[in-house]
């Protein structure tokens, strides 16, 4: 007699792979048609898991054509979910519809992929208070020297050789913008702020001072750094910015 | 006692916020626990607010307690972790599989009914409560299929399994009505097979009918309309053989308006009335 495993192993790969026979571990008659009803809520359940974190994806490459990238991506037991909660799965999306032939014409879909994946991600990250610039005058200069920030749990970062920016204005508006050129270096930073997530497109010199900031690194380090880079740059700018987007929840001193 | 209070709804998102902001006389609320496994997040802010207002049952579909490969110990990490956080009433999950491999399908898969999984599951289930530090209540399932390796019915299955681990019984009346009806199996006498200390809870749902062939026609749980007549009916005879216990409307698919499925649940109140009186008279 088969074990549990075996015949749960069997289960799968007739539903994954659409086995029309070998079903002798089912006793009912028509088993494929049985077999078709979980086969039907398993992928539709994955289907819709992948549109709703990649929303834009669906928008850019209609319906039909994402929901049978996502059927294709789903038919390979690799991509199948790990874990009981959905919500972990599907960063490896934006990488396998990035690698189909027909869509190579779309160079972009892997980075907007990604870029939905992180909001995806910051969507559902810890809480934490963020803290006012106001807390700065409270440091002393000595201090200011030493310290390095901690960023709120929902902070991501993303730099992209397209004009992602565009492509997202597009998607939310595709009446009222046109894209010229999807071809431009694009610098993001995305935040939740109370139940929204919020992207920011900065310079590159904002980008870098707060990806340096975002490392641990400390506030004069990453400010040499920065004017080695930038002899323009702006620092008490910067420090509004990422206070004012409400960035920061704590920070600590290099010595502690 | 008040019988509104036996009566709960299943939370969705959609009705997340107006809840919080009407707080309707509802009983209590049941969420999907892996629906706020995240670290934090709007979702589950909400969650802990509805928590200050309400009881609120955790009902798992991800645990696959049916695995022969074993449970999860993340999942059952992140489990514990939602307990702390909501001090559920109620924790339960499914007579089911999802897992195998390393792989997850999201269903609730069936399983063959043997003296193997017997043991496999009553260790799985033993293992998760003896983590969680308390008793789940185990869901019998809605199934299309039957396997050629089975060697006991499904409800003596899960009474065994329950006695074995000390699990109670979420007793789904529409999954009973559904399975009965797909294998040809005796309604009442699944029912009157389950001794009436084991349930802890009792879930309605709606279902459809889907032709598989002119002659096979099957009974799907798809929770996306109101309780058929038939069930309400089980329902009945369900709570005269078993007792008044915590009572769940599910729908989770075409989801109404939050008045439909309050005044939908409420249906409910009719039957324990009756038998609360019945009890009274005799």
């Amino acid at each position: 007699m088969k074990t549990l495993e075996e015949i749960q192993s069997e289960f799968c790969h007739s539903i994954i792979y659409e086995k029309t026979g070998g079903h002798d571990f089912i006793s009912s008659d028509n088993a494929l048609d049985r077999l078709a009803i979980y086969k039907n809520t398993i992928f539709d359940t994955l289907r819709k898991a992948l549109q709703i974190t990649f929303p834009g994806i669906w928008v850019l490459v209609g319906n039909e054509c994402a929901n049978n990238l996502a059927f294709a991506f789903c038919k390979i037991i690799a991509n199948l979910p790990s874990s009981g909660c959905l919500d972990d799965w599907g960063n490896e999306f934006p990488d396998f519809i990035s690698r189909q032939e027909s869509l190579k014409k779309l160079p972009y879909l892997n980075d907007y992929g990604d870029y939905e994946w992180l909001k995806h991600l910051s969507y559902s990250s810890a809480q934490a208070a963020p803290l006012g610039i106001e807390v700065m005058n409270t440091i002393s200069d000595d201090q200011v020297e030493r310290m390095s920030f901690i960023f709120h749990p929902s902070v991501y970062m993303m730099q992209s050789e397209y004009a992602l920016d565009e492509i997202a204005a597009l998607i939310e508006s595709p009446e009222s913008v046109v894209l010229n050129s999807v071809s431009k270096k694009t610098f993001c930073v995305i935040v939740r702020s109370d139940s929204i997530v919020v992207s920011y497109w900065v310079a590159e010199d904002l980008w870098d001072f707060i990806a340096h900031l975002l490392k641990g690194l400390s506030l004069s380090v990453v400010y040499e750094a920065m004017m080695e880079h930038y002899p323009q740059f702006d620092l008490s700018k910067a420090l509004h910015f990422i206070f004012q987007k409400r960035m920061i929840t704590s920070f600590r001193f290099y010595d502690d | 006692m008040n019988m509104n209070n036996l009566i709960g709804i299943g939370l969705r998102h959609p009705h997340i916020q107006q809840v919080l902001d009407e707080l309707p006389s509802v009983g209590w609320w049941e969420v999907h626990s892996e629906n706020f496994f995240q670290e934090g997040g709007p979702a589950f802010e909400k969650l802990v607010s509805i928590r200050e207002h309400y009881p609120v049952s955790l009902h798992g579909v991800g645990l696959s307690l049916g695995s022969g490969c074993g449970i999860a110990q993340e999942h059952l990490r992140r489990l514990k972790n939602l307990i702390q956080s909501i001090d559920p009433f109620l924790v339960s999950e499914h007579l089911s599989w999802s897992r195998v491999g390393g792989a997850y399908l999201p269903d609730l898969l069936p399983l063959p009914y043997t003296k193997e999984s017997l043991e496999i599951i009553s260790n799985n289930i033993l293992q998760a409560q003896d983590y969680l530090g308390r008793e789940l209540l185990i869901e019998n399932p809605s199934s299309y299929l039957e396997f050629s390796t089975s060697e006991m019915m499904e409800v003596d299955f899960l009474v065994s399994l329950c006695e074995k681990t000390k699990a109670k019984i979420l007793l789904d009346v529409n999954n009973v009505f559904v399975s009965c009806a797909n294998h040809d199996w005796d309604m009442k006498k699944y029912i009157d097979s389950i001794p009436s200390n084991l349930v802890a809870e009792i879930h309605l749902a709606g279902h459809s009918i889907r032709s598989l062939s002119p002659d096979l026609e099957l009974r799907i749980d798809t929770h996306d309309t109101t309780v058929d007549d038939a069930v309400w009916e089980l329902y009945g005879y369900t709570i005269s053989k078993i007792g008044l216990k915590p009572t769940l409307l599910e729908w989770d698919a075409n989801i109404p308006a939050l008045d439909i499925l309050i005044s939908e649940s409420r249906k409910a109140l009719d039957f324990i009335s009756m038998e609360a009186s019945d009890v009274e008279n005799a």
